[in-house]
């Protein structure tokens, strides 16, 4: 059995560890600070910490004043509300202004389960990505949340980081070295890639496993950065292995898919298959229930595999 | 705190001056937001003129006020008093919403020196100028580098003066916004004594007269039951202004965050766009109301 990590826990840590190093961090929090794990920063850095309250629309603008003046906001909530409920406000306080502001946002994608389609976040990628000026990072475990969420505080300009409520199995080694818009070759393959996001990876890397049993030499390539993306590691990907399968915790629109799929088209077009949420929401349920009844465990990547592969021409 | 007639008299002219610039402005563009512009000119010329600490030949001073024009459409008013200050050569009063021109449709902090917030959609500015006086709160103390710790001011309350105090300006449409009333809770609560707002209350929205389109009043009573020090005045009296703001500062320290609720006349100074309370004038109506308006102010 593979240790299990919350990233949610991660990345509060994360927060502490840097708030040790740069009193320029300050984090702001709407009202759920126990959920997102920014409570170990509020807890250890009061006079930096701010409960913004059930508003998220003010906690982006004023994370963008913060930013203006030389700070270094770190500002979270659930995928759902941002950028959902403040769209508007990180298109034009942070995006349009190209403020420092950085939005790290838990409960992404159907994992969140019990609670239902309101707080399961499918849209989200979509919409953060169509913003100019914004880097999206999607990490796969707690190593590399830990490193994007360091990455994202050295950066100038504004990030998104997308978690997940549940913990997920390590993928990598503490001597993991994350960079920032860069893919991630993590099993290396010659008949398909199978490029992943999130808590897509450790699937992805389970599928290669059972289809490796069947003579499919699947590569795996995990992009934690959605935006700006990884071209050439797409376009050798393409041109290396004839096929590409992308899987993501999302809507088949907007996302990793839409991303992978316009580079491919561009560059070198290959015939590809999606692993995501189709055209609808979901229900209440458990996470594992609901990756199921959606498509989006280890057995839906490898069909979709064995899928594809036989569209090589 | 009587100011002399001097300044009223000084004041007057820069008035006078920021007129003209704005009516070279809509003389070239040919279309505006005449209104909301001609309703903030003695706002913004006190403000420029007398209250601020800034320097115009060194718009990033890091201790400068802040300013968050947050009807960020009458950036027109703006745009007039940085051309006086020296920060934007005259040239550029006849490029405004011009392709290459630094004068922007609605302001840019990118674009433009001296505009402090890129705006354009409503409601925001208070909770930036709110995020911009927090971070004036955590202004830091650094130790000399030999013993290398960080140490933070006490909290919120401070006798001594600020390092910068930010300004935001509203309008009274604007604060249909619910934004701002989030951003008016958060900034009681963190004790925002150097974030001073200005309501440009002019009376009328887009469709109609601001109360009727959606009632704001009682206004006063909105902004003291959110916890803000609050004042009324004549929003077109130069010594009033004068007063008030520098009475602001005076107050800093008692933990309040600051309402100007400012009484004013849409499209104040030029007949014609205040019997109409117009909003955006185009074409005839903005070349007959630049020609009143150079007539009545005497510029030719």
């Amino acid at each position: 059995m593979v240790d299990e990590v919350s990233l949610r826990e991660t990345y509060g840590k994360t927060l502490v560890e840097l708030g040790r190093q740069n009193p320029d961090i300050v984090v702001l929090d709407a009202d759920l600070c126990p959920s997102t794990m920014t409570r170990y920063f509020m807890e250890k850095f009061p006079e930096r910490s701010f409960d913004c309250g059930i508003a998220e629309q003010n906690m982006v603008s004023i994370a963008a004043g913060l930013a203006a003046s030389g700070k270094i906001p770190f500002a979270s909530t659930f995928a759902v509300f941002a950028p959902g409920r403040c769209f508007d406000q990180i298109r034009v306080s942070v995006a349009q202004a190209r403020l420092n502001v950085k939005l790290v946002v838990t409960h992404g994608g159907l994992s969140v389960g019990e609670d239902g389609m309101s707080h399961q976040a499918i849209e989200d990628l979509s919409l953060i990505c169509s913003l100019p000026s914004f880097t999206v990072i999607i990490p796969a475990d707690a190593v590399e949340t830990a490193q994007a969420v360091k990455a994202a505080a050295t950066h100038q300009g504004p990030c998104y980081i997308r978690l997940g409520r549940p913990k997920l199995p390590l993928v990598y080694t503490g001597d993991y070295q994350f960079e920032l818009g860069k893919a991630v070759t993590i099993r290396p393959g010659t008949d398909i890639t199978v490029i992943a996001l999130g808590i897509m990876v450790a699937p992805a890397l389970q599928a290669a496993g059972e289809l490796a049993t069947e003579g499919i030499d699947c590569r795996v390539l995990n992009m934690p950065t959605l935006k700006p993306i990884d071209e050439a590691a797409i376009i050798s990907a393409a041109a290396e292995t004839g096929s590409i399968v992308a899987a993501e915790e999302h809507l088949e629109h907007g996302g990793l898919g839409s991303t992978v799929a316009q580079v491919v088209a561009k560059h070198h077009p290959v015939p590809m298959e999606f692993v995501a949420l189709k055209d609808t929401y979901a229900k209440s349920g458990k996470p594992a229930e609901l990756l199921e009844r959606y498509g989006l465990t280890t057995k839906h990547i490898a069909q979709a595999v064995r899928e594809t592969i036989k569209r090589k021409p | 705190m009587a100011h002399d007639e001097e300044l009223i008299r000084d004041l007057e002219k820069k008035a006078n001056i920021v007129r003209r610039n704005i009516f070279t402005i809509f003389d070239a563009s040919q279309m505006g937001h005449a209104g909301g512009t001609m309703s903030l000119v003695e706002l913004v010329t006190t403000l420029y003129f007398h209250h601020l600490k800034i320097d115009p030949q060194n718009c990033d001073w890091p201790e400068r006020d802040r300013v968050v024009l947050s009807k960020a459409h009458c950036c027109e008013a703006i745009y007039a008093v940085l051309v006086e200050l020296g920060v934007l050569p005259e040239e550029t009063l006849s490029t405004y919403y011009c392709y290459r021109s630094p004068l922007q449709g609605h302001a840019d902090r990118w674009c433009t020196p001296g505009i402090d917030y890129s705006g354009g959609s409503l409601g925001q500015g208070l909770s930036f100028a709110a995020g911009m006086a927090l971070a004036e709160k955590l202004k830091v103390l650094r130790q000399p580098p030999s013993e290398g710790i960080v140490k933070f001011m006490p909290r919120y309350i401070s006798r001594y003066n600020p390092l910068y105090r930010s300004y935001c300006i509203l309008g009274d449409g604007e604060c249909h916004e619910g934004q701002v009333w989030e951003a008016a809770m958060f900034s009681a609560k963190y004790k925002l004594d150097n974030l001073i707002t200005i309501v440009d209350y002019n009376k009328f929205s887009l469709d109609g007269p601001t109360n009727e389109v959606m009632q704001i009043e009682p206004f006063v009573d909105k902004w003291k039951a959110f916890g803000w020090w609050v004042a009324e005045i004549n929003g077109h009296n130069l010594r009033e202004i004068a007063d008030v703001l520098d009475l602001t500062s005076n107050l800093y320290g008692d933990g309040k965050p600051k309402c100007i609720i400012a009484h004013t006349v849409k499209g104040y100074g030029v007949p014609s766009w205040e019997q109409a309370h117009t909003h955006i004038a185009r074409g005839e109506e903005i070349t007959r109301g630049v020609i009143e308006g150079r007539a009545k102010y005497g510029h030719i």
